[in-house]
């Protein structure tokens, strides 16, 4: 029975290599293959060179990223007071008020996405009462209205993630602080703040990956003139029915993706420790 | 009295064998035929129009894969050689495709009985080698046009040249490059620029001149702007203008003179279909008179079928008649095929860039 672990984690990791890492292979190697774009004999990496040979296709990649660091940045901005507040209140208030905050996570990224483009367009709720203020001002089909349709998407997960580290802070800590006359700008600072880290480096590598892979508010809020990666793959195999270049760009999303998270996790947990 | 009934009786007994020769594929009970076709008022179309009398004729029940045309062209590369579709509705250059890459196969010619009395310009769509098959049943004519607010625009377009009249600079709602009549641009923006069709190079760095302030793959996509006085002008296809007309938008449009891009749809067999000879028969159900007229006036689908004749309230809704026809424009589906993902690539990293649109 010593065997009892292993055979445990079978079904899952059998779940697992069914329909992940089979079709990442199957990903990969059409990514190697030739097509209408790129032509070459075999299998090769001609599709990668050509699109890092592209500046256009570079900056799309350097868009996306810009992107998901402006969105996670947003989403730390606001989540953290908002996660401070909840672990405050009483825990039957601090439930139920967790319950609202996961509705735009269960109603989806497409009913998020589809609410800011009536709030978004020039005519919309928000931005006609206030053309008189602010002039005209456009967000929908801007990179500001992705910003603000992925940040609202990727918020709850934030808040939760902050929030459950929040909580796990002894309030003895705190009081000591207190009795010792710290005050309540250094007990954050001295405190709260470094306590928190982890579930700040968890939330940013939940933020960031859920920004990049976005697809559905880059497509609705953005536009064809704001293309970040998701949405390139969408072209691809959506108007010229180029799977292999589609798949060079997931494989490329992916990497890139992969890379900062272990970039991130090394530096943050580096600091956590120090 | 004798010479009437014997009349009667011959008619009768054509009926009887008109009705035997329509109930062609007998064995069909049972069976389904699936339609991968598009969502809204064509599947709906299809559903209510013509369900009914495919299945009173065949026997067969019709069922629908609904979806946008790329996502459904995918479906069938993705499922080469086990293909849950029979029937595959398209334009005239995914048709082409299909065919190309051995997804789609010809119909006979001979069991499409009603082919003989298609306009030329829907037959000559897509061509076959062998004139005993036919690459695609074309059952409709849609029609890319060039539309404008009548109550802000002082003087009527009249040519694609004006798209780049200076009011309409930032003011445009224009094909995205993802859009399927974009190459239809890619060759007019070449003409007008000096360029041909077998010369298009001129008309990236033409196109590269227009400020369109919205991209659009559909109708829905610039519409609002109409209405606060965003967009003045786009170019978009006929029936969604009517309905646009219909729900009290301020839209008009115009064929301009270079001819308006004709967009002709249609049918086709999925290759490795069981069903070939049902699918025949609803393929050639599709351009019978009588069922193209219901289309017509339903859903303003532009007739392919010469023994159609719309009312003359339906027909200027639609692409139809002699004088519409002389202005619209059909290219060549094969070098809109062919060329697509490199021009597609160079609107999107060249030309999409000086746009700076959203």
């Amino acid at each position: 029975m010593r065997n009892l672990p292993a055979l445990l984690l079978l079904p899952a990791a059998l779940l697992l290599i069914a329909f992940l890492v089979l079709p990442l292979c199957a990903t990969v190697w059409l990514s190697l293959s030739p097509n209408t774009l790129v032509r070459f004999q075999g299998h090769g990496v001609g599709n990668y060179a050509y699109i890092l040979g592209k500046l256009y296709y570079v900056g799309v990649a350097i868009r996306t990223f810009r992107l998901a660091v402006e969105t996670t940045g947003a989403a730390l901005l606001v989540g953290y007071p908002a996660a401070l507040a909840l672990s405050a209140l009483p825990p039957r208030l601090a439930a139920r008020v967790t319950l609202l905050l996961t509705l735009p996570v269960l109603a989806g990224p497409l009913i998020v996405a589809l609410g800011w483009m009536i709030m978004l367009s020039d005519g919309g709720p928000l931005l006609h009462p206030l053309t008189p203020v602010i002039g005209k001002l456009r967000l929908l089909g801007s990179e500001a209205g992705i910003v603000i349709g992925v940040t609202h998407f990727v918020l709850p997960f934030v808040i939760l993630s902050l929030g459950g580290v929040l909580r796990a802070i002894p309030p003895a800590l705190l009081e000591a602080a207190d009795s010792l006359g710290a005050s309540g700008w250094q007990r954050f600072h001295q405190i709260v703040l470094p306590l928190s880290l982890p579930g700040v480096l968890s939330a940013t590598v939940i933020a960031l990956s859920l920004a990049m892979s976005s697809y559905i508010a880059p497509h609705y809020l953005g536009g064809p003139a704001d293309l970040t990666l998701t949405t390139l793959v969408a072209q691809f195999v959506l108007a010229t029915f180029n799977g292999q270049m589609a798949a060079a760009v997931s494989v490329l999303l992916l990497l890139a993706m992969s890379g900062l998270i272990l970039v991130l996790t090394a530096a943050l947990s580096r600091r956590v420790r120090a | 009295m004798t010479q009437l009934s014997r009349r009667s009786a011959i008619a009768l007994t054509a009926t009887a064998l008109t009705a035997t020769a329509l109930a062609r594929p007998a064995i069909a009970a049972g069976t389904t035929l699936t339609i991968s076709t598009w969502g809204g008022v064509t599947s709906d179309g299809l559903r209510d129009h013509l369900a009914p009398e495919f299945e009173k004729q065949t026997g067969a029940k019709l069922a629908y894969d609904i979806g946008g045309l790329g996502a459904r062209y995918n479906k069938l590369l993705a499922q080469k050689g086990n293909q849950t579709a029979d029937v595959f509705f398209g334009t005239d250059e995914s048709v082409v495709g299909g065919l190309a890459n051995g997804v789609l196969q010809p119909a006979e010619r001979k069991a499409i009985t009603n082919y003989a009395d298609l306009y030329d310009w829907a037959t000559t769509r897509v061509k076959s080698p062998d004139p005993a098959l036919v690459g695609m049943v074309p059952n409709q004519l849609i029609t890319y046009a060039l539309a404008y607010n009548p109550e802000r625009v002082k003087t009527p377009p009249t040519s694609w040249a004006d798209l780049w009249r200076p009011e309409f600079q930032g003011k445009l709602a224009f094909s995205a490059p993802a859009h399927s009549q974009m190459p239809g641009f890619v060759i007019i923006a070449a003409e007008l620029a000096g360029g041909s069709a077998a010369n298009v190079e001129p008309g990236f760095a033409k196109l590269a001149k227009l400020r369109p302030n919205k991209l659009t793959v559909f109708w829905t996509d610039w519409a609002p702007m109409l209405k606060t006085g965003d967009t003045d002008a786009a170019s978009e296809f006929d029936y969604y203008l009517e309905t646009m007309k219909a729900q009290g938008y301020p839209i008009d449009y115009v064929f301009p003179t270079e001819g308006a891009f004709g967009a002709a749809e249609g049918g086709a067999i999925v290759a490795g279909s069981k069903n070939r000879e049902l699918a025949q028969a609803f393929l050639d159900l599709t351009i019978e008179p009588k069922i193209q007229a219901v289309f017509a006036e339903k859903v303003y689908q532009g007739p392919t079928n010469r023994k159609v004749e719309p009312t003359a309230a339906v027909a200027a809704k639609m692409s139809y008649g002699a004088e519409k026809l002389k202005k619209i424009r059909f290219f060549d589906p094969v070098q809109w095929y062919e060329n697509r993902p490199a021009w597609t690539e160079r609107l999107t990293t060249e030309v999409v860039p000086e746009w700076r649109v959203r």
